[in-house]
């Protein structure tokens, strides 16, 4: 008896894991991002950074294509050549409807200096936020290139429903039964 | 018969004003003879207040307004909350957790300006406190919400060692405080900053500044303050009633001491050569103890202690200075300790000018010097700092971010970007830069030991 109830939620898990993975694959096929992922190595450790086709802009944060997050800001990173004019427009897909708005929050970025380093704090809607970086620099023939990417701003719902939620019933011992990571969604 | 009850009355009335008399002159002001009071009163009010307080989502922090109720509260939350539990606690003095980790955390952070004890920073000598490690920033862990465990990181000043502190309680003041501002209405118009530790300027700048994410079109509003010198607006008879007020309680017997005038507007008050304190017209008050000193050695919270009463107690010292500094500082020289004091506003750190630190011979707005248990020397500053009375005045901006700034500082002042050195401080700063005039909102990068202002 003991025995099937773990089969069953080892199952379970691995439906949830599987069907996870596959929701994940089809929001990749459904948005049009164009850039990269690449592990690089800094400081001893591996990180993951976001690049666009040519490899001339190099996001740190967010480091994926399709970044999930409860918060409504969020600091963009990124590193490029000295004399890159960067422009970011933020499209946003309310969760109700389907259609990326029209409308686009626009970010004009100093150019970038000596330290070839750029950040830009933006604001997130719910739902689905595409991310347009658009980059020139004259000197390297670069003409308003673009890197497209994506953030989702979770519901405050989701958020309130996952706070309350039991992760692991029948370990009332233990306090990871009682607990979320409120740090797991960035 | 009840003629002589009245007789008796009025003399046990005599005799008792008589004592009360002789108790006046003898020991002055009988306030610090008052054995019935209890001489630790000190010991449970806080003694270190933080150079900042941080909520850090996870991705950008927000700084708590120090002038805000909540401010002290999660303060004195922490103190009683660390005080009753540590017993029942468990530190780990091995964490696996670096410190760019901690600051990708959900969590409040408490940044202190030096290296302290846990006792000095709770301000409780309670045993089981343990005072053996020097801290200078507390991260109360919000990432996991349990019902019965809170996880406090204390992090050395170098963010080399990092100790966990696990406390089988909660701090409901401070959840309700991260779930405010985890609300993004509530942020919707606050400064966010980014830790330069977990940022793509960490190999620019050493530890950890928290950078404020400010742009041309979401510039930082400051207040612009006033600095006057109130005491040189009179002259005169005028300008020594209002000094008396500062200095009378040095003295014994503040009706037999000396005043001496100087023909540069400073005057010096002393009596018996026992206690001297000499206020400058460039805006700073110095006392002197020349009695003989006791011997007894005091601990490290025990001397802070003795500082902090002394601060509080000191009429010398303005009201609005007492309430806005906070310790930055400890320099020991053989017997003496001396306690350095920096400026805030609203939560901004202010600093001297170079010049204006040579105009009034101080380095920080206040210090304190103790040895073996006595205050024996201190200078500090009078000049007023204040708010524009005036509406719809004295409000500036800060529209230049820290990437511009980093850049600047390489472009322009190191021109080599790939200086050995990173920078040390990069920050939004009050700068006095006049003891009479307008102080403003900057940025300070401190390189090499040296201030720059660009």
């Amino acid at each position: 008896m003991k025995h099937s109830k773990k089969i069953g939620m080892i199952t379970a898990f691995i439906c949830f894991g599987i069907l996870s993975t596959s929701v994940y694959a089809s929001e990749v096929t459904t948005t049009a991002s164009n850039v990269k992922v690449e592990t690089i190595e800094k400081d001893d450790k591996k990180i993951e950074i976001i690049v666009s086709e040519d490899k001339y802009v190099r996001i740190t944060q967010p480091t994926k294509v399709n970044t999930s997050t409860f918060e409504s800001k969020i600091n963009i990173m990124g590193e490029t050549s000295q004399g890159t004019d960067i422009v970011i427009e933020v499209y946003n897909t309310k969760p109700s409807k389907n259609t990326i708005s029209k409308d686009a929050k626009v970010y004009k970025l100093n150019t970038v200096g000596i330290t070839e380093t750029f950040n830009q704090l933006i604001e997130l809607l719910e739902g689905e936020n595409k991310v347009v970086l658009i980059y020139t620099n004259t000197k390297d023939k670069k003409n308003q290139e673009e890197m497209i990417y994506y953030i989702t701003r979770e519901s405050e719902e989701t958020k309130e429903k996952l706070k309350s939620m039991i992760i692991i019933p029948g370990t009332r011992d233990s306090d990871s039964s009682k607990s979320v990571q409120l740090g797991v969604l960035k | 018969m009840r003629r002589n009850l009245v007789k008796v009355l009025m003399l046990v009335m005599l005799i008792a004003l008589c004592i009360w008399q002789i108790a006046l002159l003898w020991l002055g002001d009988m306030s610090s003879h008052n054995f019935l009071v209890k001489k630790d009163a000190i010991q449970n009010v806080i003694l270190v207040q933080p150079k900042a307080m941080w909520v850090n989502t996870g991705g950008i922090a927000y700084k708590i307004d120090d002038s805000k109720n909540e401010y002290n509260m999660l303060i004195n939350e922490l103190r009683s909350f660390v005080v009753k539990g540590v017993k029942n606690s468990e530190m780990d003095k091995d964490t696996d957790k670096e410190y760019e980790e901690l600051l990708s955390m959900p969590g409040i952070l408490y940044e202190y300006d030096l290296n302290l004890g846990l006792q000095e920073l709770i301000g409780n000598r309670v045993a089981d406190v343990p005072n053996n490690i020097a801290v200078s920033q507390i991260f109360v862990d919000m990432s996991e919400y349990t019902d019965n465990k809170t996880s406090l990181y204390l992090v050395t000043e170098d963010a080399q060692n990092i100790y966990k502190a696990t406390f089988y309680n909660r701090l409901e003041g401070h959840q309700k405080i991260m779930e405010r501002f985890n609300n993004p209405e509530v942020t919707q118009n606050l400064m966010g900053y980014q830790p330069s530790a977990t940022s793509n300027q960490k190999q620019n700048i050493a530890g950890n500044n928290f950078l404020p994410l400010n742009t041309k079109e979401a510039p930082i509003e400051y207040k612009v303050l006033q600095v006057t010198n109130p005491i040189e607006e009179n002259a005169g008879a005028e300008k020594i009633n209002i000094l008396e007020q500062y200095v009378n309680s040095f003295f014994d017997n503040p009706l037999l001491k000396e005043i001496d005038e100087k023909g540069d507007g400073s005057v010096i008050f002393s009596e018996n050569m026992r206690a001297i304190v000499k206020y400058e017209p460039a805006g700073t008050l110095e006392f002197n103890y020349t009695s003989a000193n006791q011997e007894t050695k005091l601990t490290s919270i025990e001397r802070l202690t003795k500082v902090m009463a002394f601060i509080r107690g000191c009429t010398g010292i303005p009201t609005f200075l007492k309430e806005r500094i906070y310790l930055t500082q400890i320099v020991n020289q053989g017997e003496e300790s001396i306690y350095k004091f920096d400026y805030k506003y609203k939560g901004f750190s202010m600093q001297l000018s170079d010049a204006i630190k040579d105009k009034l011979g101080l380095d920080h707005i206040l210090e304190i010097t103790i040895k073996n248990n006595q205050v024996i020397r201190g200078k500090w500053s009078v000049l007023k700092i204040e708010e524009d009375a005036r509406t719809n005045y004295g409000t500036a901006k800060v529209s230049r971010g820290f990437r511009e700034i980093v850049d600047e500082m390489y472009e322009v002042y190191i021109k080599n970007k790939d200086a050995n050195s990173p920078l040390e401080a990069v920050q939004c700063q009050y700068v006095m830069d006049t003891t009479n005039g307008e102080m403003n909102l900057k940025w300070v990068v401190l390189y090499q030991n040296k201030w720059y202002y660009p």
